[in-house]
């Protein structure tokens, strides 16, 4: 093949990863592509080539999920949470971290052992209820941690207030009348992430049980997996308290 | 901008408030009247000398003493001298002395020790009563009958001589019941108060109340058993994220000891229930003391499943060690996530937190794909009707309605090609092979027509078109033994055709009838 039509082929398949929604098995023209990358080397890295100039990652290739694409930080395909959610435009942390919590909380339940995101066969249940009582539980411990500690920032910068105080404070879920705290209920905002995730083919609904039941697909294992590797959460470490980090 | 949330009341007192049951106003025909008021004023009494050492505190020595919580001293000093009781026949002044005196020195440091020395010397003697003839007395109310006010006569600390005629020590009853005993408790312990309620209540057989009661002294309970069952919970989900020897197997100790309190409490209070129930006369007290019996009892059921949760946890935990086998993890960076990337996010301050846990969010959902615009279609698809949209903003998309066509293997002309190669076919047999180059020249599929054709002439069901008597030309085949030649084995993408080179021939049926009959 020569090399136009080798980069077309190649920018064929990426424009099928980026409907994330759309599977191998639905379409042949897909699932050939596919099955050229995973046969044929040159294919494969004239992929890569034309990923690599959008500013996304090639993470994994399958029959099963497709192509799953990583978008890179400034790339044109790259996501901001406000794009999400137009509230948490404002820059008064606390909407932001809540949704941030929401996705972290869903991967942990998704994947409690780190052997889990090897494992093609591990797909459990997770529902909104139970990933909302699972960040409950976990800022309870996190109380009696610090039971001695003085926790309640100082009136002037509610920014230093800890994250998992802020959570236990935000009701479970709100009525509709009072529409700001709807926005900050906890079982909405994990509901919404479930709903986010589905959008884009990492989820799938299940039913509509204990607040909604979701199962994840392939390529959810495979983002999460990528995510856990990133040298970012090396910064964390440093960032945080070796006493927080600590068995508990 | 965000409005500041107001901070909840303190997590503890909030822990045990009950669920909202129906209230139950107190009776307020019960007469108060008897030894509980009595008994609780001569208790207070003992603290009075207690009292008016603080209240006087600043009196004495120009208020030098007003540095020190003499309080404390003062216990300090009685728990000296019940302990020697314990031990010796009690304690002698100066020993009381030398251990109240770290005390004193540790409240004023920048004071010097005559000073600490004056200090201790005071309160010893206040206890002892030196400047009230070694004697307190308390009026108290009497409300038995016609109320009447008594004087109440006490002691805390006192004197004895030894047969060697040295003086020592000793407490009394009054102020080790109430100074060592009753205050020592717990007052912020809503356990606690809430079996002495219930106690109370039983004997002076208020029997709605001490349901009431009851139900509260549950509550704990009830706490306990759900931080058991996250224990445990959290154990089964990845028992590496469990702080086992530090913070779970104390706990369970610490619940396990709670409830075997619990139960010998309540084994108690169920006793004198039970006595309340038979010796009460009214039905309804009976009624009233049985249901009570039959919450306790349940109280009891939930303590005992507990406790064997308890005991079973330490089983689970090693049973859930064994099944998430403890094998060294399959790539040195694959991460716990909870404890690893969400347990530090929840610990870090909002401003801390938000880089990584918007990072995370953006990056776990993928790539989006951008809408672009192009000017020469927007005007047309802004000119145009609108779309209708379900609830979720999708486009409704209209299905395209097809004809369907019946599926045909050999289409027509395929088929006529087949027809025309067998047509030359008469009397003569002829080699399969021969009809199949013909049919090869159309198409691959006329060839594969004309084998099934041949394949279908192999045995003509020809008794059944005598029986109808049918005497049109037949097809027939049969087989020599010659296999088809090699050059119809074809090359990977034609048509293949194996096996035997039939020979074919169209048979007259009517001729042939006629010879078999005319040789019979």
């Amino acid at each position: 093949m020569s090399l136009v039509e080798d980069t077309g082929h190649a920018s064929q398949l990426i424009a099928y990863g980026l409907r994330p929604k759309l599977r191998p098995i639905e379409d042949p023209d897909y699932r050939d592509l596919v099955r050229r990358y995973r046969q044929q080397d040159g294919f494969a890295r004239a992929v890569g080539a034309v990923a690599n100039g959008m500013g996304l990652d090639v993470l994994d290739v399958t029959e099963a999920a497709g192509v799953v694409l990583g978008a890179r930080e400034g790339s044109a395909f790259a996501m901001r949470m406000e794009d999400y959610y137009r509230r948490t435009r404002e820059r008064n942390p606390r909407l932001r971290v809540l949704h941030g919590l929401a996705q972290l909380a869903i991967a942990a339940m998704s994947f409690p052992r780190p052997d889990d995101l090897e494992d093609a066969e591990h797909a459990p249940r997770v529902a909104v209820n139970e990933v909302d009582e699972y960040l409950r539980d976990l800022c309870r411990r996190l109380d009696e941690r610090h039971a001695e500690q003085e926790l309640d920032p100082p009136a002037e910068d509610p920014g230093l207030e800890r994250s998992w105080r802020m959570y236990a404070r935000q009701p479970e879920a709100a009525a509709t009348e009072d529409r700001r705290a709807w926005s900050g209920a906890t079982r909405q905002v994990i509901a919404k992430a479930f709903g986010a995730l589905t959008e884009q083919g990492l989820m799938r609904k299940v039913s509509d049980a204990l607040g909604g039941t979701y199962q994840p697909t392939p390529a959810y294992r495979i983002h999460v997996r990528e995510l856990a590797h990133e040298d970012v959460w090396f910064e964390l470490d440093r960032v945080t308290n070796d006493a927080d980090r600590a068995r508990w | 901008m965000d409005r500041n949330q107001e901070h909840p009341e303190s997590p503890v007192q909030l822990a045990l408030e009950p669920e909202l049951a129906p209230y139950v106003p107190p009776k307020l025909d019960a007469a108060f009247g008897d030894e509980a008021l009595a008994r609780r004023a001569k208790a207070m009494a003992c603290t009075v000398p207690l009292h008016h050492l603080e209240a006087n505190k600043g009196r004495v020595r120009e208020g030098e003493f007003g540095a020190y919580t003499v309080w404390g001293l003062a216990f300090v000093a009685i728990d000296t001298v019940t302990v020697q009781m314990d031990f010796d026949r009690g304690a002698v002044h100066d020993a009381v002395i030398d251990a109240v005196l770290p005390y004193a020195r540790r409240q004023a440091p920048d004071r010097d020790e005559a000073e600490h020395r004056e200090v201790c010397k005071w309160v010893l003697d206040e206890l002892i009563g030196t400047s009230s003839q070694r004697e307190f007395a308390v009026e108290y109310g009497d409300w038995s009958g016609e109320y009447v006010r008594r004087s109440f006569g006490f002691q805390l600390l006192v004197e004895r001589q030894a047969p060697d005629g040295s003086v020592y020590l000793r407490a009394t009853d009054a102020a080790i019941n109430v100074l060592v005993g009753a205050l020592d408790t717990d007052v912020e312990s809503a356990q606690a108060a809430a079996e002495a309620k219930l106690e109370n209540l039983v004997r002076r057989g208020r029997l709605s109340e001490a349901q009431y009661a009851a139900q509260q002294a549950r509550y704990r309970t009830i706490q306990l058993g759900e931080f058991v069952r996250q224990d445990l919970a959290a154990t089964r989900r990845n028992v590496a994220n469990v702080d086992w020897a530090g913070e779970v197997s104390p706990r369970l100790d610490g619940a396990l000891a709670h409830v075997g309190e619990r139960l010998e409490v309540e084994r108690r209070i169920a006793e004198n229930i039970r006595e309340t129930r038979d010796r009460a006369e009214e039905s309804a007290r009976r009624a009233q003391a049985a249901s009570l019996i039959e919450l306790l009892e349940e109280c009891q059921n939930r303590h005992m499943v507990l406790q064997r949760k308890l005991m079973e946890a330490r089983e689970v935990f090693l049973a859930e060690q064994e099944r998430q086998v403890f094998a060294p993890p399959v790539s040195v960076r694959l991460r716990d996530i909870t404890g690893e990337l969400l347990l530090p996010v929840l610990a870090l301050s909002l401003t801390d937190a938000e880089p990584p846990a918007v990072n995370f969010f953006e990056r776990v959902l993928g790539a989006r794909p951008r809408r672009m615009g192009r000017l020469a279609t927007m005007v047309a698809q802004l000119l145009a009707p609108p779309r209708e949209r379900d609830e979720l903003g999708a486009e409704l998309i209209e299905p395209e309605l097809r004809e369907l066509t019946p599926y045909e293997a050999f289409p027509e002309p395929v088929r006529a090609a087949a027809g025309a190669v067998l047509r030359d076919v008469d009397l003569q047999p002829t080699r399969l092979s021969a009809l199949l180059a013909a049919g090869l020249e159309h198409s691959p599929a006329a060839a594969h027509l004309l084998a099934l054709l041949v394949l279908h002439a192999f045995s003509p069901a020809l008794e059944s078109q005598l029986r109808v008597g049918d005497e049109s030309a037949l097809l027939l085949a049969w087989s020599d033994g010659t296999p088809l030649p090699p050059d119809l084995r074809g090359a990977a993408d034609a048509q293949s055709f194996h096996g035997d080179n039939l020979l074919v021939a169209r048979l007259d049926v009517g001729a042939a009838a006629q010879l078999v009959e005319e040789a019979a």
